[in-house]
């Protein structure tokens, strides 16, 4: 195309051409360009807050698979105190007294002594606030009468403690009688660890078993992998 | 007389510089829009590249996410699970062997001094500091000390429990808030009845 010879009208071409080139660069900037900025901005934030949710998601996945063999150590170890030493109280059909007359009485027959097992009941140890978590281990309390000698309270008590290393005499009162002075009326309160929920230990023993199982393992192992 | 004869138009004339005004409006107006568009490719790369990255990152997260989930799980049920333990482990050190207190108890007492009852009370109550359950246990001990040394006898079993195990580790504090006359009828005038009182040590569930 040629320009025209006349100079107002060449000029007035150059103007013409020189607002269109502007419009088009106008709407090149603001219309794709700058968004096209702007959502890169938005995504290289939206990346670097990947990275790190990804390195901290890495990290949970590493202790997790570090955690597994300490969990299942852990969850032995609870089996093993509460359920197979027995250190847990466990009632019968939602008794206590009798199992825990049947503990007394196994030591008090070691020692030919005869033991009247009470029931005091189930209490709960003191906590921070009301609103905190809940514990899951409650008190149960009994109480113990007898007469004996002192040297066969210290022997039956170390039958008990040693017995049960949870168990705790929370109370004891030791009379001299006038008349058996080698007698004494004796009394002791025992406290054992109860479950506040009687279905955690078969919880504990299911999650010990699903961990174990070759499902746990594998979850494990896919977290290794990634 | 000079005489000026013109060739060429004034329109017609043109530079014999190889820079002039003309040149440099050509060539910037090829190198102007090229170099524009050279950097708007740049740009449109650049978004390209980043896309790219965000996809693959994205990808990455959805694998990840539910592992994520599942390793909190567990790690939440593994503390759980500790802090179940450390609740059973606390009972065994919130507690005092007391056949080893009644033990070191029948050492301690000197042989004019005859003990008449015992008590031991427990209070369940909460660290001042954590917060936390703990036993605060006293001893309480009732008896009778014959013989002009009654209150020797009394002075050193008080030591005893003081300073010698197993209640020096054990005990906080020992007090003798009773000391009197033997009001018994039977009783000489030299001896005397004592209270001693123990206060043990917190021992804390945790």
């Amino acid at each position: 195309m040629k320009l025209p010879e006349d100079r107002k009208e060449r000029t007035k071409i150059y103007v013409l051409i020189g607002i269109g080139a502007a419009f088009v660069l106008y709407a090149t900037v603001f219309g794709v360009l700058r968004p096209l900025m702007r959502n890169r901005g938005e995504k290289i934030a939206a990346i670097e807050e990947l990275s790190a949710k990804l390195q901290a998601s890495k990290t949970k996945i590493d202790q997790m698979n570090k955690s597994r063999g300490r969990n299942i150590e852990t969850l032995s170890r609870i089996i093993l105190l509460a359920d197979e030493k027995g250190y847990v109280l466990k009632p019968r059909l939602g008794n206590y007294l009798l199992s825990a007359r049947d503990f007394v009485e196994k030591h008090a027959g070691e020692l030919n002594l005869e033991a009247e097992v009470r029931e005091v009941g189930i209490s709960q140890l003191p906590q921070a606030s009301a609103g905190g978590e809940p514990r899951s281990l409650n008190v149960y309390t009994a109480t113990v009468n007898a007469e004996c000698g002192l040297h066969d309270l210290i022997r039956l008590l170390e039958g008990i403690e040693k017995g049960n290393p949870y168990l705790c005499v929370s109370g004891m009162s030791v009379a001299g009688q006038s008349k058996n002075p080698a007698s004494h009326a004796v009394s002791f309160q025992l406290q054992w660890p109860v479950w506040a929920d009687l279905s955690r230990l078969e919880t504990i023993k299911e999650n010990l078993r699903d961990l174990r199982s070759p499902r746990g393992r594998a979850a494990a192992k896919t977290g290794e992998e990634t | 007389m000079n005489l000026r004869v013109d060739l060429i138009l004034e329109s017609e004339q043109r530079s014999g510089s190889a820079v002039n005004v003309q040149s440099i409006k050509r060539i910037g107006s090829v190198v102007g829009p090229a170099v524009a568009l050279l950097l708007a490719a740049v740009l449109v790369w650049k978004f390209i590249r980043v896309q790219h990255e965000y996809r693959i990152l994205s990808d990455e997260w959805d694998m990840t996410e539910p592992q994520r989930e599942a390793a909190d799980t567990r790690l939440k049920a593994f503390q759980v699970n500790a802090a179940i333990l450390q609740e059973i482990e606390g009972w065994e050190k919130a507690r005092i062997a007391w056949h080893g207190q009644i033990n070191g108890l029948i050492r301690a007492v000197p042989a004019t001094v005859q003990l008449d009852t015992l008590r031991v009370n427990q209070n369940l109550q909460l660290t001042a500091n954590k917060n936390v359950p703990a036993r605060a246990f006293v001893m309480d001990l009732r008896g009778k000390a014959v013989g002009g040394g009654a209150e020797e006898s009394v002075r050193q079993f008080e030591q005893a429990l003081e300073n010698r195990e197993p209640f020096k580790s054990a005990v906080d504090s020992v007090k003798v808030p009773v000391y009197a006359a033997d009001p018994s009828k039977d009783a000489d005038r030299n001896d005397r009845i004592f209270g001693i009182t123990c206060s043990y040590k917190q021992k804390v569930f945790e």
